[in-house]
């Protein structure tokens, strides 16, 4: 059994398996399949931030679209905060904007692990593969039609 | 305030640029084989990615896709030498031919044009001290040229270390990379990622275009010598290729060649034309399909920067050298001004 074990880590590493298991538990992507996920995987940096550390400051470039592998981030604006939490994303809004800056300011309340996507790369994977775009917005237009259905 | 983080911008970038240039100088002995070890890392990763992706580790993908080049490349020598080597016999067995034909058309050149009788003298009457004769020349160097081709020992050295480098390139530029977002700090991390975007970007497209081109010319260029019985068909089509990236020279080097080739072999001049014609239309699908729809973006350099990389580059690797001279320096030309505009544009925007 051990050696079993051993000559499989030898040979097989899950760690890409995992992270397309993560990415799929995700609302965002709950309507990608696995090969689609396969091609945003390619696409994605990991980082790790220390509590208090910031992400982004507000008025900076914005180019990031963040996924909280782990942790919590706070999203402050001045007025308001907002926490995100495992399996949440963040920064969504200037991926598929022509916003330039980011309107509020990310910081990182606890230690925290971050999968992020660069705002040019999320656009050429929906110009090449176009059914990752349109599965994208089947699931927004869900979730707009939720937050409708909630609001009254 | 944002004109002291512009001038600052503009300091750091031309000291980076300095101990760039520095440090390939100082290295300038035995960089040739990394600066190919990381082409092919560049160009091979995707493929390494898509693998691991179906569950194995990075070293098993990674022995799995040099094992298949080196195989692909030892079929490709084990294919191509044979026919080289013979073509070269065959030049070397036909020279004295050549040369006699060289000093005919000298001396009938010196016959019609009486003053450029001191040039030919040369030619048809090599003195004793003839570092000047062309012949000898142009014999010298050949014997120099079939030396190194067939010289098993000044061809080990890249045989062995390339692929090796590839190898542990491979293997480790992905960890590299990972660790280096995460020693990152947290303001760059923007810039480090659209750099790495954009430099990917425009030096993808170049880099797979200029190898899809080098490959169209050679083998047009050798099917079309091969098809007017022109001797030499091979050589001629795979340094036409090599050439080609290399702007403006290396076009000009494949029809001469070709030309001349065509002329010492026919002596006429309709068979002449009939080549030229061949590989003018080969330069013209070139130049207005396959190079605006394939290499992309213009990463060209002009032209005074060409000719020092090529003197450069022959100065420190011979041919060799001088093939990789002028793409090395477009790439880091472009990476240079990539990197200089996104940093003043992510320090701006702070």
């Amino acid at each position: 059994m051990k050696i079993k074990n051993l000559i499989l880590k030898i040979f097989v590493n899950t760690d890409l398996q995992k992270d397309i298991l993560f990415l799929k538990s995700i609302d965002f992507f709950e309507e990608l399949n696995i090969s689609q996920l396969k091609k945003l995987r390619a696409h994605i940096y990991k980082k790790t931030y220390l509590q208090k550390e910031v992400i982004y400051k507000k008025g900076q470039e914005a180019k990031l679209l963040c996924i909280v592998r782990s942790g919590k981030i706070e999203l402050d604006d001045g007025k308001n905060k907002k926490i995100i939490n495992k399996r949440d994303l963040f920064g969504q809004k200037y991926a598929f904007n022509d916003d330039e800056v980011y309107t509020n300011t990310a910081t990182a309340l606890e230690d925290s692990n971050l999968f992020f996507m660069y705002k040019d790369d999320i656009e050429n994977l929906m110009k090449k593969d176009k059914a990752i775009g349109f599965n994208m917005l089947k699931r927004i237009s869900k979730m707009l039609y939720k937050r409708e259905i909630n609001e009254r | 305030m944002k004109d002291n983080r512009v001038t600052k911008v503009f300091i750091i970038s031309i000291l980076l640029l300095f101990f760039l240039f520095g440090v390939l100088y100082l290295s300038r002995q035995i960089i040739i084989p990394f600066i190919i070890a990381g082409l092919i890392c560049y160009l091979i990763t995707p493929i390494v990615n898509k693998i691991m992706l179906l569950g194995l580790q990075r070293w098993v993908a990674v022995s799995f896709i040099t094992l298949l080049i080196i195989a692909i490349f030892a079929f490709i020598v084990t294919l191509l030498i044979p026919v080289i080597t013979t073509e070269i016999k065959v030049f070397k067995e036909n020279y004295p031919k050549y040369e006699l034909l060289i000093k005919e058309q000298s001396t009938d050149i010196a016959k019609k044009v009486p003053f450029l009788k001191k040039y030919t003298d040369n030619i048809t009457n090599p003195t004793e001290n003839s570092e000047n004769g062309l012949t000898d020349l142009i014999a010298s160097k050949l014997e120099t040229l079939t030396q190194h081709i067939t010289s098993v020992v000044s061809v080990i050295p890249f045989i062995i270390l390339i692929p090796v480098i590839t190898f542990f390139m491979l293997l480790g530029a992905n960890k590299v990379k990972e660790s280096f977002i995460e020693f990152l700090p947290a303001r760059y991390v923007e810039f480090f990622v659209s750099f790495i975007y954009e430099v990917n970007f425009v030096l993808g497209g170049y880099i797979r275009g200029q190898i899809i081109e080098a490959c169209f010319i050679g083998i047009v260029t050798s099917l079309i010598l091969f098809s007017f019985n022109v001797k030499y068909a091979i050589i001629i089509g795979v340094i036409s290729g090599l050439f080609n990236i290399i702007p403006y020279l290396g076009p000009a080097v494949a029809m001469i060649s070709g030309i001349l080739a065509t002329a010492i072999q026919y002596k006429s001049i309709t068979m002449v034309l009939y080549v030229f014609i061949a590989l003018e239309i080969m330069q013209q699908i070139d130049g207005r399909i396959i190079q605006p729809l394939i290499v992309g973006k213009n990463v060209n350099l002009g032209p005074v920067t060409m000719i020092f990389a090529l003197l450069f580059g022959a100065n420190v690797g011979g041919i060799l050298g001088m093939l990789i001279a002028v793409p090395a320096i477009a790439i880091l030309k472009n990476i240079f001004i990539i990197f200089t505009n996104r940093y003043r544009k992510s320090l701006l925007n702070q």
